[in-house]
């Protein structure tokens, strides 16, 4: 992708006033990692990258911003299909106005699973490391080893099949890229096969590594309850403790409050510090919502969210 | 006592004896990252390894424990464990940032003014066992905060990998019960420690200086520096729980009529609630305050209340931080900061 | 473990719940230890607090509102705001639950003997100036001139109003009550208040003539210790109360010329282990539950404003 492109958008929208903030990514710390960028200032949008390492849907630092804007004031933010999709969620539910945000959109090839080639190099430790076309470059104290992009790809977004966002005031091109696509739903599609029992097991299992450290919770972008029901002590709705019953319920009951909103950006199984693929729960009632209410999360602003408008028309299927 | 070495071949057979008269904690590959868990034989062991994803604080501080049970009427409120003996514990190969974290614990937990008898129990039926970090991770910093990737603070016993097996160096009495039944180690390994340790020296990160940060934070309290710092922070608690300092606890009662327990959760300062009032007021209301309180309590005011740094410089809070939050540039951006605030 | 364990409630029965305020959200509860042991042990001073544990629902730090001097039995007065305080109003007199404690340091007592004592309160935070007060009322030769300013929204509000009364017709105590102005349009009403509360001098507080008769008035908190104007030379000034009125009343005793050494406070955080250990109510390097929750003035002015 082109990034002088992307820094002349930012750095435009700076100096004409039309943002007061863009949020976007810059070099991360560590190697084959980006990190969130908030530029403030016309002359600091030099910072600002695009790569395949940009996996933090930015739509979820919305909620931290947009109480500090004023009348006609806006946020940029640079957004992946999913991304932003995520902001269509938003919009729907009226948690900003849409001139309340500036939306440079870009075609995403993918994301990285920096944590898995993390695993695949262990013992040895990274200690450098880039893209480079299609493949990505790692340094250890080892030595030099390259590995196809495509093959370190989230699985996640070998799914996608709107990699473009539906939403944009601007829309800059990626690379064109080698990536296997798997189609909609489709690890969702092998579980489906599983017995309800071995599907318990799964989430069972996952679920134990739990250390409700809410990760998952503050890096959805549709997880913006001021209160969390994890947090109310009256009612106590669920216990705080690592007792199974206590994790699950918050998994489920989160996985619920998702189901319908959630546009598989993934996030939530990429900042688990204990590798619970989260998003697989969570897409599992996300299909089910799609295919009951035929409504496609994020794309339409003028849709109502399904789980809080009626139709006649809505299945009775359960019900009868 | 002298050193003493065990090779490579013979350390199955030292675990496996250690096991039958303890419990053995180490480092162990699991689903999501390498972990200290239970090991009872050489082969679980994961060596290789720099450092687990989390400290060892759980082992003597867990998650969640269990502090009081109650049926009925108060009288009958039970210290739990009190029927219980703390299992020995040996904490095998553990890193020595992860053997000195415990000792910085240590200042909090029993002090004069309170003494808390659940980690005291526990940390009084451990032993420890502290592997020698031959190859530091680029994201260690152990030597910016009064550690070292040699250290031997807080352990029982001290190891090192040498090139034909370990080097055993006991520190304490407890250690050298265990390992008096082994060879005396050849002089020359002791050389080999002393070159082993100098190269793992030149590899940790070594230009975060922050010599007099915790005096000059007591000033800093008021600059704009921390809202610039806290932008990506997305207030998860992943830092504070992976941390092996970070101390914060919750206790909530779990009770079904009147028969239950109170039980005591890790909670985290990054956490929005962890201040709330029950009035409203909340103290720390935005993210920056909470940001500011984890780095003043680590770097000053724990310092002011124990004498000593809470990080041990293990790196986890940056390479697990999901927006890659660097703990070493803030403090870098901290210390090189011309003071602004009025006082 | 022995009962020496921190963290270990000690049982208590509810010897009596009485409502103490109008709107029913206060209530004080005498509390009689079972163990004759357990209130042996149970020494503590004016100003400190207890963990008031309710096992099934929690804890919740209330300071002591009952004086040493006030043998048998140890008082709360609790304001019903979440979980465990509205646990805590539904119980009945003979129930029996528990008190973790006694928690915190406490006011000077010591430094304050011989020395004239202000006590500034508004509300409910009244609590630990009622045991303060009790305390060197039953040893009244101890301690120099005592001035009492206690205000509320409305005399619905106030707390103790049995014993207000009574501490009203002495004369080694100088007691000043004080509730809200009501508002206008325009702002604070001036003249009495419908219950008929002398006003103080709403545009200069400090110019208001005092009738020495008359001990309730119509008037802000820190308004009637402009009014009052206690001296300030060796003598200590005791406030507590909410954050707005300690705002505005903490500059009126500076004027007034008490230093920030003897200007004391007793603030709240919110609290779980109560023993300096689980980190959330620090202010600065200072656990409010184990350094505090008595600061002079002084202290906080060298601890961040993050309270």
């Amino acid at each position: 992708m082109d990034t002088k492109e992307l820094r002349e958008i930012a750095r435009k929208l700076l100096a004409d006033g039309r943002v007061k903030l863009l949020i976007g990514f810059e070099e991360g710390s560590l190697p084959l990692r980006a990190s969130p960028a908030f530029i403030r200032r016309a002359e600091d949008a030099e910072r600002l990258i695009w790569n395949s390492f940009c996996e933090n849907n930015l739509a979820s630092y919305l909620r931290y911003y947009l109480p500090t804007l004023g009348e006609g004031e806006a946020v940029g933010i640079v957004a992946k299909g999913c991304d932003a999709r995520s902001v269509v969620c938003l919009l729907k539910e009226k948690q900003l106005k849409r001139d309340q945000v500036v939306i440079i959109g870009v075609k995403c090839e993918g994301m990285v699973d920096w944590k898995k080639i993390r695993s695949e190099l262990a013992p040895d430790e990274l200690v450098s490391g880039e893209e480079d076309g299609d493949e990505i470059v790692v340094r250890t104290r080892s030595g030099e080893k390259r590995m196809k992009r495509a093959d370190c790809v989230y699985d996640n977004c070998k799914e996608c099949e709107r990699p473009e966002p539906v939403v944009s005031d601007y829309m800059i091109d990626g690379h064109p890229r080698e990536i296997e696509k798997r189609g909609k739903w489709a690890r969702i599609k092998e579980f489906e096969k599983m017995s309800p029992e071995e599907r318990w097991q799964y989430f069972v299992q996952e679920t134990s590594r739990c250390l409700r450290c809410y990760a998952c919770r503050n890096a959805c972008p549709v997880c913006y309850c001021s209160e969390c029901f994890t947090d109310s002590t009256m009612p106590y709705w669920v216990g705080t403790t690592l007792a199974p019953s206590d994790v699950q319920v918050f998994h489920l009951v989160r996985a619920f409050h998702t189901a319908g909103r959630c546009t598989s950006c993934g996030n939530c199984s990429q900042v688990c510090p204990v590798g619970i693929d989260i998003s697989f729960l969570v897409n599992k009632l996300g299909k089910d919502v799609e295919e009951l209410f035929s409504h496609e999360v994020g794309v339409d602003i003028e849709e109502a969210p399904p789980l809080s408008s009626y139709s006649d028309s809505d299945t009775n299927e359960g019900f009868s | 006592m002298n050193a003493k070495f065990l090779s490579f071949a013979d350390l199955d057979g030292f675990i496996r004896g250690l096991a039958k008269s303890h419990t053995v904690v180490g480092p162990r590959k699991r689903k999501g990252g390498t972990l200290y868990a239970q090991v009872s034989t050489a082969e679980e062991l994961e060596l290789e390894q720099t450092n687990c994803l989390r400290g060892p604080k759980e082992f003597f501080f867990p998650q969640s424990e269990v502090l009081v049970e109650f049926e009925g009427y108060i009288d009958r409120a039970v210290p739990a464990g009190e029927s219980e003996k703390p299992v020995p514990l040996v904490l095998f190969a553990a890193r020595p940032c992860d053997a000195r974290s415990l000792e910085i614990l240590d200042r909090l937990f029993v002090n004069e003014d309170y003494v808390d008898d659940y980690y005291k129990a526990k940390r009084e039926a451990a032993s420890i066992f502290c592997l020698s970090c031959n190859s530091p991770k680029p994201s260690c910093f152990c030597t910016s905060v009064g550690g070292n990737p040699f250290d031997t603070s807080g352990c029982d016993v001290s190891m090192t990998r040498c090139t034909d097996g370990f080097l055993l160096e006991p520190l304490t009495g407890k250690g050298e019960s265990f390992v008096k039944d082994l060879n005396d180690a050849d002089p020359s390994l002791l050389e080999e420690r002393q070159r082993l340790r100098k190269e793992a020296e030149g590899v940790v990160r070594t230009d975060l200086d922050i010599g007099g940060l915790p005096e000059k934070l007591k000033n800093m309290f008021d600059d704009p520096v921390w809202a610039e710092i806290t932008d990506k922070c997305m207030g998860c608690g992943v830092c504070t729980y992976l941390c092996p300092t970070c101390h914060c606890f919750d206790i909530q009662d779990e009770a079904v009529d009147n028969k239950g327990k109170r039980v005591r959760n890790w909670d985290s300062c990054m956490f929005p609630i962890f201040t709330y009032h029950g009035s409203g007021h909340q103290p720390r209301d935005k993210r920056y305050q909470r940001m500011r309180q984890r780095i003043m309590h680590k770097f000053n005011y724990y310092v002011e209340n124990f004498d000593v740094i809470a990080c041990v410089g293990c790196g986890r809070c940056i390479t697990e931080c999901p927006t890659n939050e660097d703990l070493r540039d803030n403090l870098k951006k901290l210390k090189e900061l011309e003071s602004s605030t009025v006082e | 473990m022995s009962r020496q364990n921190p963290y270990i409630p000690i049982p208590v029965t509810i010897e009596s719940a009485v409502i103490e305020t109008d709107d029913r959200l206060i209530k004080t509860f005498d509390l009689v230890f079972r163990d004759k042991g357990d209130e042996e042990r149970f020494t503590y001073l004016p100003g400190q607090f207890a963990e008031l544990s309710i096992l099934g629902k929690g804890e919740s730090p209330i300071g002591i509102a009952s004086s040493p001097t006030e043998r048998g039995f140890l008082r709360f007065t609790v304001m019903k705001v979440g979980l465990v305080t509205t646990a805590l109003h539904d119980l009945e007199e003979g129930s029996i639950m528990g008190v973790r404690g006694p928690l915190g340091n406490w006011y000077p007592v010591e430094e304050m003997r011989g020395k004239n004592v202000v006590i500034v309160g508004g509300g409910f935070a009244f609590t630990t100036l009622r045991s303060l007060l009790v305390y060197m009322l039953d040893q009244r030769d101890q301690y120099g001139e005592i001035t009492c300013i206690y205000g509320a929204r409305n005399p619905g509000l106030l707390c103790y109003r049995g014993e207000l009364d009574e501490w009203a017709k002495r004369d080694d105590l100088g007691l000043y009550l004080a509730i809200d102005w009501k508002f206008g349009p325009e702002g604070p009403i001036e003249g009495p208040s419908e219950e008929g509360w002398a006003p103080v001098n709403l545009k200069d507080p400090s110019q208001t003539t005092l009738d020495p008769s008359v001990h309730k008035f119509t008037a802000f908190v820190p308004q009637l210790v402009q009014a009052v104007k206690p001296r300030a030379k060796d003598a200590f000034a005791i406030v507590c109360g909410p954050p707005i009125m300690i705002k505005f009343t903490i500059p009126v005793l500076l004027d007034l010329g008490f230093p920030p050494e003897r200007i004391v406070n007793s603030l709240e955080m919110r609290m779980k282990c109560g023993i300096g250990k689980c980190g959330r109510c620090n202010i600065g390097s200072k656990y409010v539950c184990k350094d505090g929750p008595v600061f002079t003035y002084k202290e906080l002015q060298n601890l961040p404003k993050e309270y």
